[in-house]
C-alpha cells in the first residue's frame, strides 16, 4: 500500500470526521439520580446533532427575539420516547441583529423532582462565550432570575409558563424536535 | 525560502525545550491543584450541608413531645436547646449558601424563604396553620415559633399588613406541639437531607464553586438592604448580622482552600494580601454592632443622604456595597477576580 498518497488525502479524512455531529451518550444514572449539568457538558455543543429548527422564527416572548436561530442536542432520544430522558441537553442560539443580540439559551432534562412546579424536570439556563474561548453558564434555576428579561418581566410568563404550552412534547416547543420526529 | 543554519536550529531547540517542559510542567501542576481545590470545596459543601442535617435532627430531638403546648417555664430548657440547634443549623447553611442556593433553588427556597415570600408565592392560605409541614416551612417558619414571644415591634407591624398574616406563637396544645415536632421540624430534616444526597451525587467544577465565593459576597448588599423594608432575614432571632458573619466565615473558609495555590503564583502573595485586608475589613464591619441595626428614617439604598450613611446601619450598608462593588479598587469582589485571573480560572459573569 502507499502510504505517502494515503497521507494525502489524511486532512480530507479529518475534515470529513471533524463536520460529522457528536452523538453524545448520556449519563449512567441510578434510578431516581438527578443530572446536573455544569459547564464542561456544553462545551463542545456546536458539535452536537442540529435540530432542524427553522432558520428564521418568529419572536417568543421577549428574549427568544426574532432572527437567526439554530439548535443542537446531545443525544436524540430513543424511538418511541413520550419524555426526554435526563441528561438530555438543548442548546439555541439567536442572532437578533441587536447588538447583544447573541445569546445561547439551554434546557437541560435534570430529572428527579426538579422544577416540579413548573417544567418538571427541566432546569433552564443561559450560557456566555468567554472572549478566552470556552463556555460559562450566566444563570441556571427553574426560572430566569428576577432582573433578566427572560425573568419576571416576559409577557410569556417566563421558562415555565411559555414551555408549558408544549406539555404534550415533555415541554420542548420547536415542532423539529417533537418527539416522535427525534426519535432514533 | 528562510534560510536558517544547523546551529541556529540547534539552538532554537535548546531553548525551546527546556521552556516547553517548563510551561507544561505548569500547566499540569496547574491542573492537579485545580482538581485538589475542587475536592476539597466539595468536601466544605458537604461538611456543611452534614452539620445542618445534624442540626436538623437535633432540633426535632429537643422538640417537645407533644403531651401538651409548650410552657415558658417548664419548656424552658427544651426551647433553649431547639434555640441553640436553629443557630448551629443557620450557621451551618449561611456558610455555603452561596455555592448551594442556585445549584439547587427549590431547596432553598422551602428552606430558607422569608415569611412573606410564601405569602407571596401561595397566597392567604399559606399561613393557615402554622405547625404543620405545608405553607410558611423551613428555617425562618421554625424561628417564627420559637421566638414568637420575643419578636420586635416593628416586625410584627411590618408582618401584620401582609395579606394571611397569622400572629406567630408558641404551639398552645398538644396536638399544635405533635405537629411542629412531627411535621414542620420534620419537614426540614427531610429537606436538608435531600439536599445532602443531591449533593453527594454531583461534581462541580472550579468555575461553579468560585462563582459560588463571589456570590456570597454580592448577596451582603442584599441582606442588610432588605432590612430597611422589613424584610429582614432572620429577624425574629435578630440574627441576621450573625447571618451575615457566617456568610463571612465561609467565604473565608473556601478562600482558605484556595490561598495555597494562589500564593504560588508570583503576583500570588500581593494578591492574596489585598484579599486578606478586604476581608478583615468586613469582618470589622460586622464586629460593631451586636445585632443588625435600624435604618434611619427615610432610608434610600439608591440614593442615601450623608447622615444616613453616617448611622450604624449606613456605615454597614455603604461596607458590604464597597465589598461587593468590582468596579471598587481594593474591593473584596475586586480582588477576588484577581485572584481568579492570576489562578487562571475562566472568566466569571
Amino acid at each position: 500500500m502507499n502510504y505517502y498518497k494515503l497521507l494525502q488525502f489524511l486532512p480530507l479524512m479529518c475534515l470529513a470526521s471533524c463536520q460529522r455531529p457528536v452523538a453524545k451518550t448520556l449519563p449512567t444514572l441510578a434510578a431516581g439520580q438527578a443530572f446536573v449539568a455544569f459547564e464542561r457538558d456544553f462545551e463542545d455543543f456546536r458539535d452536537w446533532q442540529r435540530v432542524p429548527v427553522p432558520e428564521r422564527g418568529r419572536a417568543q416572548g421577549i428574549t427568544h427575539t426574532a432572527g437567526l436561530r439554530r439548535e443542537w442536542i446531545n443525544a436524540k432520544p430513543a424511538k418511541g420516547s413520550t419524555i426526554f430522558p435526563v441528561g438530555t441537553i438543548l442548546v439555541k442560539e439567536i442572532e437578533s441583529g441587536m447588538p447583544e443580540g447573541h445569546q445561547l439559551f439551554a434546557m437541560v432534562k435534570r430529572g428527579a423532582d426538579y422544577n416540579h412546579q413548573g417544567a418538571k424536570g427541566w432546569e433552564w439556563f443561559e450560557l456566555f462565550e468567554r472572549k478566552t474561548g470556552g463556555l460559562g453558564i450566566q444563570w441556571r434555576g427553574i426560572n430566569a432570575p428576577v432582573g433578566e428579561a427572560y425573568g419576571s418581566g416576559d409577557p410569556m410568563g417566563g421558562c415555565n409558563g411559555c414551555h408549558e404550552t408544549a406539555l404534550g412534547n415533555d415541554y420542548v416547543k420547536a415542532e423539529a424536535a417533537a418527539l416522535s420526529a427525534l426519535g432514533n | 525560502m528562510l534560510k536558517v543554519s544547523k546551529s541556529k536550529l540547534v539552538l532554537l531547540a535548546v531553548t525551546c525545550v527546556p521552556l516547553s517542559s517548563a510551561c507544561n510542567a505548569s500547566k499540569h501542576k496547574d491542573a492537579a491543584r485545580r482538581a485538589e481545590v475542587v475536592v476539597a470545596l466539595k468536601q466544605h459543601l458537604t461538611a456543611s450541608v452534614t452539620a445542618w442535617v445534624a442540626a436538623s435532627h437535633a432540633l426535632q430531638a429537643a422538640a417537645p413531645d407533644g403531651s401538651a403546648g409548650w410552657n415558658v417555664q417548664t419548656d424552658a430548657a427544651a426551647i433553649a436547646a431547639m434555640k441553640k440547634e436553629w443557630k448551629n443549623g443557620r450557621r451551618a447553611y449561611e456558610l455555603v449558601e452561596g455555592a448551594m442556593a442556585p445549584l439547587f433553588p427549590e431547596s432553598d427556597v422551602a428552606t430558607d424563604s422569608r415569611y412573606e415570600d410564601f405569602l407571596v408565592r401561595e397566597g392567604s392560605v399559606a399561613d393557615k396553620y402554622s405547625f404543620d409541614g405545608e405553607g410558611v416551612v423551613g428555617m425562618h417558619a421554625i424561628e417564627r415559633i420559637l421566638w414568637a414571644d420575643t419578636i420586635p415591634e416593628a416586625v410584627v407591624a411590618y408582618e401584620s399588613a401582609l395579606p394571611g398574616y397569622t400572629k406567630a406563637a408558641f404551639p398552645t396544645t398538644a396536638a399544635e406541639a405533635a405537629d411542629f415536632k412531627n411535621k414542620l421540624v420534620a419537614r426540614l430534616v427531610k429537606d436538608t437531607e435531600n439536599l445532602q444526597a443531591q449533593l453527594a451525587s454531583i461534581a462541580p467544577d472550579i468555575a461553579f464553586v468560585y462563582r459560588g465565593l463571589l456570590d456570597l459576597v454580592r448577596e451582603q448588599v442584599e441582606k442588610v438592604d432588605k432590612t430597611a423594608s422589613g424584610e429582614e432575614e432572620s429577624r425574629y432571632a435578630q440574627s441576621t448580622l450573625a447571618d451575615l458573619r457566617s456568610n463571612l466565615d465561609g467565604c473565608e473558609q473556601a478562600y482558605a482552600i484556595l490561598r495555597p495555590w494562589l500564593r504560588e503564583k508570583s503576583e500570588g502573595p500581593a494578591v492574596d494580601a489585598r484579599i486578606t485586608a478586604a476581608f478583615a475589613e468586613l469582618r470589622t464591619l460586622y464586629g460593631i454592632e451586636s445585632a443588625m441595626p435600624s435604618p434611619p428614617d427615610q432610608w434610600s439604598s439608591l440614593d442615601p443622604t450623608p447622615a444616613a450613611l453616617a448611622t450604624p446601619f449606613g456605615k454597614l450598608f455603604a461596607g458590604t456595597k464597597h465589598a461587593a462593588d468590582e468596579k471598587a479598587p481594593g474591593s473584596l469582589v475586586a480582588q477576588l477576580r484577581i485572584a481568579a485571573k492570576t489562578l487562571g480560572l475562566p472568566e466569571m459573569p
